[in-house]
C-alpha cells in the first residue's frame, strides 16, 4: 500500500512531521512517497528516517526543482 | 463503488511528470552569472575595493549553505519538534572548529589581542536575552533564520522574499528602539571576554569541554545510550569511506559533478567549511561574519528615501560616531549614502551564491507558499527576527556563530535563549501552520 504526502510549498519541519504522522499508522513495509519542492527536505527527510528509525528512503527529481521521497517502514 | 474509486483515485501517487529536458539551460546561467561575478570580483581587487572580501565571501557563504542545506533554524527547533539533533550536532562542531580557527588567528598575531579588539564582542544581558527570543520565535515560524532566509531567497522561495520585508521593517524598528533598550539595559551590562575572566588555557579548555558535553548529550537525547553503542559498533564513519571508494571505482564526470554539485553536502561537512570560512574571513577582512549589520544599513537607506531620518536612531547614532574605514563610503561630501556600506553588498552576495548552488544543480524554480496562512507567519517572523537581532547586537550569525568562537558570554546566552524562543515557536507552529 502507497501513501501519498503532498507537501510543496511547505516549509521545514513540516513535510517531516505529517510523514512521521502518517508512518506512525503504517504496518511494516508500506510506503510513504512525499512530494516536495523544499531543497533542505531531500537531506532532512530522508536523514530523520534513515538515521533514527532505519527506514529506506529513495529521492526521485520528478521535475526541476520537486522531489518525491519514498520512504518504507522496516 | 464510486467512491471507493474516487478514494482510490486521491490516494494514487501522481506520475512522474514527463522530464522536461531543461537542466543544461539552469547551469549555463550559472556559467554566465558565475563569469560576471569573476569579472566583478577581478575588477574590485585591482581597484582594491573594500567590496572585494564582503562579495568574494558572501558568494562562499552562500554557495556552502545551500550545497550543505546548513539551517540554523533546524539546529533549535527540531530538538523539541522532531527529536532530532543531526542539525544541531553540526552546528555544534562547527563552534568547536571555529573557536580552534579564532584561537590560531589570536595565537598568529601576537601583541595584539585580536578577538578582543577585533572579535564579536557585545554586552551579555537582558536585551541578549530578549533579542535571541524574539529571533528565536521569529525564525521557526519565518522558517528560516537570517542566513537561511538569504539561501532560500537565491532558491526562489517566494515566501522567504517576504521575510525580507518583515525582517527590513523589523530592524529598523529595533535601529530605532535601540535606545530604550541601551538606557534601561544595555549601557550597565559588562562585556564578558572569557579569557579575561578565566585566562586563556583555562577559557579554552572550558569552552571545548562544554561544546564536547553538550555534542554528547545530544547525541544522547536524539539516539539513547542503545543508540549511541549501536552507531559506535556500526563504526561511524564507515559510510564515508564506502562512499568514497565507490567514487573511485567510477571516476566519471557525472559522479562527480552528482557528488559535488547535485548532491547535499552532509551537516557536518557544510558546519566544518562554514567554520573555517569564518576564520578565513576574520583574517581577511578583520571582523568576524555577520549579517544583520548589513540588512540595518539596506533599511536605513530605504527609511532615508521614505523620508525618515535614520542618522536620528540610536543604532545609526552609534555607528556613524565611529569614524572606522568602512564607513567612509557611508559618510559622503552630499550627506549619508547607507547603500554604499560594505556589508550591504555582503548580504546580496550570500543570496547570489545560494543562487550560483541551485541553478548549478539544475534545481531553481520560483517556489510558491502552499496557504495563504504562510504570508502572516513570514511577515511577523521577519519583524521578530529583524527587531529581536536589533537589540541583541547581532542575529544567528554574528551574535551566535561569531560570537561563541570571539569567547564571549554573549554568544552563549544568545544561544541559549535562542532555544527558549525555538520551542515557543514550534508550538505557534503545531498551533497555526501544520492543517
Amino acid at each position: 500500500m502507497e501513501h501519498f504526502i503532498d507537501a510543496l510549498g511547505e516549509m521545514c519541519p513540516i513535510p517531516i512531521i505529517k510523514a512521521e504522522k502518517k508512518l506512525k499508522k503504517l504496518n511494516m513495509g508500506e510506503k510513504v512517497v512525499l512530494e516536495t519542492d523544499h531543497s533542505c527536505s531531500i537531506q532532512s527527510v530522508t536523514s530523520h528516517f534513515t538515521k533514527k528509525y532505519g527506514y529506506a528512503c529513495t529521492i526521485t527529481e520528478v521535475e526541476e526543482g520537486v522531489w518525491q521521497i519514498e520512504i518504507i517502514k522496516k | 463503488m464510486r467512491a471507493v474509486l474516487e478514494n482510490l483515485e486521491k490516494r494514487s501517487i501522481p506520475a512522474a511528470r514527463s522530464k522536461t529536458w531543461t537542466f543544461p539551460r539552469q547551469q549555463r546561467l550559472a556559467l554566465i552569472l558565475l563569469s560576471a561575478n569573476a569579472l566583478l570580483l577581478f575588477s574590485l581587487a585591482q581597484r582594491v575595493s573594500p567590496l572585494f572580501y564582503p562579495w568574494l565571501f558572501g558568494l562562499l557563504f552562500g554557495f556552502v549553505l545551500q550545497r550543505s542545506r546548513f539551517c540554523f533554524a533546524a539546529a533549535s527547533r527540531d530538538i523539541f519538534l522532531i527529536r532530532n539533533t543531526m542539525l544541531t550536532r553540526a552546528l555544534l562542531l562547527a563552534f568547536i572548529l571555529s573557536s580552534l580557527g579564532f584561537l590560531l588567528l589570536e595565537i598568529l598575531t601576537p601583541g595584539v589581542e585580536l578577538l578582543f579588539t577585533q572579535g564579536k564582542l557585545q554586552p551579555a544581558g537582558v536585551s541578549t536575552a530578549a533579542g535571541a527570543f524574539f529571533f528565536g520565535i521569529g525564525m521557526v515560524i519565518a522558517g528560516s533564520c537570517a542566513s537561511g532566509m538569504l539561501m532560500r531567497m537565491g532558491e526562489g522561495y517566494m515566501l522567504q522574499w517576504l521575510v525580507m520585508p518583515g525582517f527590513l521593517l523589523g530592524s529598523a524598528l529595533g535601529a530605532w528602539h535601540l535606545g530604550w533598550w541601551y538606557d534601561r539595559f544595555i549601557a550597565a551590562t559588562p562585556v564578558v571576554f572569557l579569557p579575561h575572566l578565566l585566562d586563556w588555557p583555562l577559557a579554552v579548555l572550558l569552552q571545548l569541554s562544554l561544546l564536547s558535553l553538550l555534542f554528547f548529550l545530544a547525541c544522547l537525547y536524539q539516539d539513547g545510550w542503545q543508540g549511541i553503542s549501536l552507531g559506535l559498533k556500526k563504526r561511524p564513519f564507515a559510510s564515508l569511506f564506502k562512499k568514497s571508494r565507490q567514487n573511485s571505482k567510477k571516476p566519471e564526470k557525472k559522479a562527480l559533478y552528482d557528488l559535488l554539485l547535485k548532491k547535499p553536502w552532509p551537516y557536518v561537512a557544510g558546519g566544518a567549511l562554514l567554520a573555517m570560512l569564518n576564520t578565513a574571513y576574520f583574517a581577511l577582512w578583520g571582523a568576524p561574519w555577520g549579517i544583520t549589520d548589513g540588512i540595518t544599513f539596506l533599511a536605513g537607506w530605504l527609511g532615508d528615501l521614505a523620508g525618515f531620518s535614520p542618522e536620528n536612531w540610536h543604532y545609526f547614532q552609534g555607528k556613524l560616531s565611529i569614524d572606522g574605514a568602512h564607513l567612509s563610503a557611508v559618510q559622503g561630501n552630499t550627506g549619508i549614502n547607507y547603500f554604499a556600506y560594505p556589508l550591504t553588498f555582503h548580504f546580496m552576495a550570500v543570496i547570489m551564491g545560494s543562487l550560483l548552488s541551485t541553478l548549478l544543480a539544475g534545481e531553481f524554480r520560483l517556489r510558491k507558499w502552499r496557504s495563504r496562512r504562510f504570508v502572516p507567519a513570514a511577515l511577523l517572523g521577519g519583524l521578530l527576527m529583524g527587531y529581536g537581532s536589533r537589540i541583541a547586537l547581532g542575529c544567528n550569525i554574528g551574535a551566535y556563530f561569531s560570537a561563541i568562537p570571539s569567547f564571549s558570554l554573549h554568544g552563549w546566552v544568545f544561544g541559549l535563549f535562542i532555544l527558549i524562543g525555538a520551542y515557543l515557536g514550534g508550538k505557534i507552529l503545531l498551533r497555526y501552520l501544520v492543517d
